[in-house]
């Protein structure tokens, strides 16, 4: 905007400057039109004239300050112009004659014979010694209204002048008959007004008139016509009474009637503009309130405890969810008053070390307040015209606790696995040394005293025995099973073949015992502890022997590719198990044979469920009776946690 | 055949503190070929007493073999098998583990603690005596040792 009135500035100064030049030309060649517009009218003087240039380089130089200059001529053209301006009005108020009147020409053709020919008027010397001094004191802001006023005054006085010569009332452009102000000169310094008013279209009166509040409509729709009206309207009003058209009652009462229509025109007219913009800003306020109510009602009722803090710490603003978590309002408190306890945590506030705008850091608190653990997020803003810091507290003390539950369950069972490797130890070692004291000196006594021992005492004996080696063998079973979590290796790719290969080995003695025929597919290798795969198999094996029934036992190992697993099978042609068993064959010590049958513990498809279930695997068994079994097992492909 | 050691009966270190498990390894020695005399003490403090001669083990030969148990009170076979590989003195006397526990651990630790073998109890009788019996003939007759 400012560009643009600076514009009308340069504008103005240049056709000052153009018009100054014309009449100096005017004068040098002596061409009267030029000099006075029209014959018989009051001449523009030399020194008017080059007081015009002056003042116009002085306009100039202000409204263009791309160029920086050496010299401050800006002023110094002004000072000029007010300094003849001024000596001119003394020599009229004094009598004086200073000689700066035909300083630059000597006017040879005293027409009309002024008294002091050369002379400028004494209004145009009074508007010179104005404007300079406008012009000199524009830039400091303490003189600025006076400057404004200065302006005005000669925008009157050549208003005055105008009129004068619109009505041709002679008295209105000349106080002195013999020194009257040209009409050019008239004209010339609205327009030189008007260019230095809009040299800062910010400040004073052109901050009204250029401003979109109500005021600026008004100033800008009614000042206009306020003065152009009236003029034309009483010039119009002369004509016609000059003429003889109407007499001066008529032509007043026209005058006064025209002025009041044309007025109450306009003022109904700016009248419902300003009402349509009121309308407008209303419905535009009305809007904003809503905006700002849902705003803050979000605000205050937000899961979020927020509050604003300046960078001393000072609480600007708390919300409602804060104030309520806090017990209190909080505002014009410093925050660490406040948020207390803990002071290692206002060492680490971000607060110390700053927050940019936008920036955002974020801080775990806990016992800030109300025993709870807040996320804390500090977003650099500003408020009220402030570098500030908001705080948005986020309760995160359900997942703190939830993940504390977690941490404390996984202790709870890495010390129950302990607990539980250290039990498999007693069993392995106390608990086996009082039994292997009852069997040694129970078979002692046998070789001892065998002379002397009935068939009964005998049989008791073997009883004893068999129980003592019974229980033997279900503590190494135990064991073995209470292994296979706590004393298990990292997984590592293994060959599914070579495991096979080896549980086969193991076996040897009960395969060729039994002329079992074992086949496999080629298998893959997969993420394994190869140790207990080893055991998996063999137990597996070993079952499809030991329940191999009437036939000659046919194991086949084989597998398929699933998207996420690898499903392993082991089909035997045995004696089958129904399907009401198929869960709990998997439980420990259960079984659905009698000892005498087929003996064991019942501890082998247990430790096969335990290990796939390490592995992060299932394992099941469709089979009927009668029919053989099928053992399936599944192993993850991907490179999956061991489940502890 | 080394004339001196049938004629001398051989020195046995039994570190034992189950009394039935001394009962048993002494009936088994009972019966073996080579005489020997058996020494027992009850924890792992005596048994390097006995080796060290000290206290009232000063008239204590020096063992021919040592049967050592893996837990004993106040000292550990561990514990005991550790200093006797570590004194120049005593490690060039045969330490045969003799133990219960089947663990792995157990076995690899006895191992780098450089145990001259590692024997779990069988529990059958039968089997207990036959296995005290092949130790005491492999390591007394067979294993050609340094001298004393």
């Amino acid at each position: 905007m400012k560009t643009k009135f600076q514009t009308y500035s340069k504008i103005s100064a240049l056709f000052t400057i153009s018009i100054g030049v014309i009449v100096l030309l005017g004068w040098y060649l002596d061409i009267l039109t030029l000099k006075s517009v029209l014959p018989g009218l009051a001449t523009m003087k030399v020194n008017t004239a080059v007081c015009f240039v002056l003042s116009g380089l002085s306009l100039l130089l202000y409204a263009d300050q791309t160029v920086k200059r050496v010299i401050d001529l800006k002023h110094a053209f002004a000072a000029l112009v007010a300094l003849v301006g001024a000596l001119t009005l003394c020599e009229y108020l004094f009598g004086w004659d200073i000689g700066i009147d035909e300083f630059l020409y000597k006017e040879t053709s005293a027409i009309g014979g002024s008294f002091a020919p050369g002379r400028m008027a004494f209004i145009t010397a009074l508007n010179f010694l104005l404007i300079g001094s406008s012009l000199l004191l524009l830039d400091r802001s303490k003189f600025f209204r006076m400057s404004e006023v200065f302006l005005l005054i000669v925008a009157f006085n050549s208003l005055l002048a105008l009129i004068g010569y619109a009505y041709g009332i002679q008295s209105l452009y000349g106080i002195y008959f013999y020194s009257s102000i040209a009409l050019h000169t008239a004209v010339l310094f609205p327009i030189l007004v008007v260019g230095t008013l809009c040299l800062h279209p910010e400040r004073g009166l052109m901050g009204i008139v250029t401003s979109d509040t109500m005021g600026g409509v008004v100033v800008r729709r009614l000042l206009p016509a306020a003065i152009l009206v009236p003029l034309l309207m009483g010039w119009l009003r002369l004509i016609g009474e000059r003429a003889g058209a109407y007499s001066t009652e008529f032509g007043l009462a026209l005058f006064a009637l025209s002025n009041i229509i044309v007025f109450t025109i306009l003022i109904v007219w700016s009248g419902r503009h300003l009402h349509q913009l009121d309308v407008e800003r209303k419905r535009a306020g009305e809007e904003l309130r809503e905006s700002y109510l849902l705003s803050e009602s979000l605000l205050q009722n937000l899961p979020f405890g927020v509050d604003i803090v300046d960078e001393q710490g000072n609480i600007l603003f708390m919300n409602k969810t804060m104030m309520t978590a806090l017990g209190g309002n909080g505002v014009g408190s410093r925050c660490w008053t406040l948020y207390k306890d803990d002071k290692r945590q206002c060492r680490d506030c971000p607060l110390k070390t700053g927050v940019e705008l936008d920036e955002i850091k974020s801080l775990e608190t806990h016992d800030v307040f109300g025993g709870k653990v807040y996320l804390v997020s500090h977003v650099g803003m500003i408020f009220k015209g402030r570098k500030t810091v908001l705080e948005v507290f986020a309760d995160i003390t359900e997942r703190k606790q939830a993940e504390e539950k977690i941490q404390r369950t996984l202790e709870d069972l890495e010390r129950s696995n302990k607990e539980l490797e250290q039990f498999a130890y007693v069993a392995s070692h106390d608990l086996q040394e009082p039994l292997r004291m009852v069997s040694s000196f129970t078979q002692m006594l046998e070789r001892r005293y065998k002379d002397k021992l009935d068939a009964d005492a005998s049989d008791f004996i073997g009883f004893a025995v068999d129980g003592a080696n019974r229980m033997q063998v279900l503590i190494n079973d135990l064991l073995m099973y209470s292994r296979v979590g706590t004393r298990g290796k990292p997984f590592e790719p293994t060959d599914m073949n070579e495991v096979l290969g080896q549980a086969i080995v193991n076996l040897r003695v009960a395969i060729e015992e039994s002329h079992t025929m074992i086949t496999n597919d080629e298998l893959p290798t997969v993420r394994a502890d190869a140790t207990q795969i080893v055991q998996l198999f063999q137990n597996l094996l070993s079952n499809s022997i030991k329940f191999r029934g009437n036939n000659t036992p046919l194991v086949h190992v084989s597998f398929t590719e699933k998207s996420d697993e690898w499903v392993f099978s082991v089909k035997d042609n045995g004696i089958g198990i129904a399907p009401a068993y198929h869960e709990r064959i998997f439980v420990i010590f259960r079984r659905l044979q009698t000892k005498e049958e087929y003996p064991g513990t019942g501890i082998g498809l247990a430790i096969c469920k335990k290990i796939v279930e390490r592995h992060g695997g299932k394992i099941w068994v469709e089979s009927e009776l009668g029919k053989g079994s099928t053992f399936y097992f599944t192993i993850p492909k991907q490179k999956g946690k061991e489940r502890s | 055949m080394n004339n001196s050691r049938t004629s001398a009966p051989i020195e046995i270190l039994l570190v034992e503190d189950n009394p039935g498990d001394v009962r048993l390894a002494k009936e088994a020695l009972k019966e073996g070929k080579v005489s020997n005399n058996v020494h027992v003490v009850e924890d792992g403090e005596s048994a390097m007493e006995f080796l060290r001669k000290q206290n009232k083990y000063q008239n204590a030969p020096r063992p021919d073999l040592v049967l050592l148990d893996l837990n004993l009170p106040k000292k550990d076979g561990r514990e005991v098998l550790a200093e006797i590989k570590a004194d120049p003195d005593l490690k060039r006397i045969p330490v045969v583990m003799l133990t219960i526990s089947k663990a792995e651990e157990d076995i690899v630790r006895a191992y780098d603690l450089h145990v001259n073998c590692y024997i779990t109890k069988p529990i059958d009788l039968d089997q207990f005596i036959k296995v005290v019996r092949t130790v005491e003939d492999f390591w007394l007759t067979i294993v050609k040792l340094p001298p004393k």
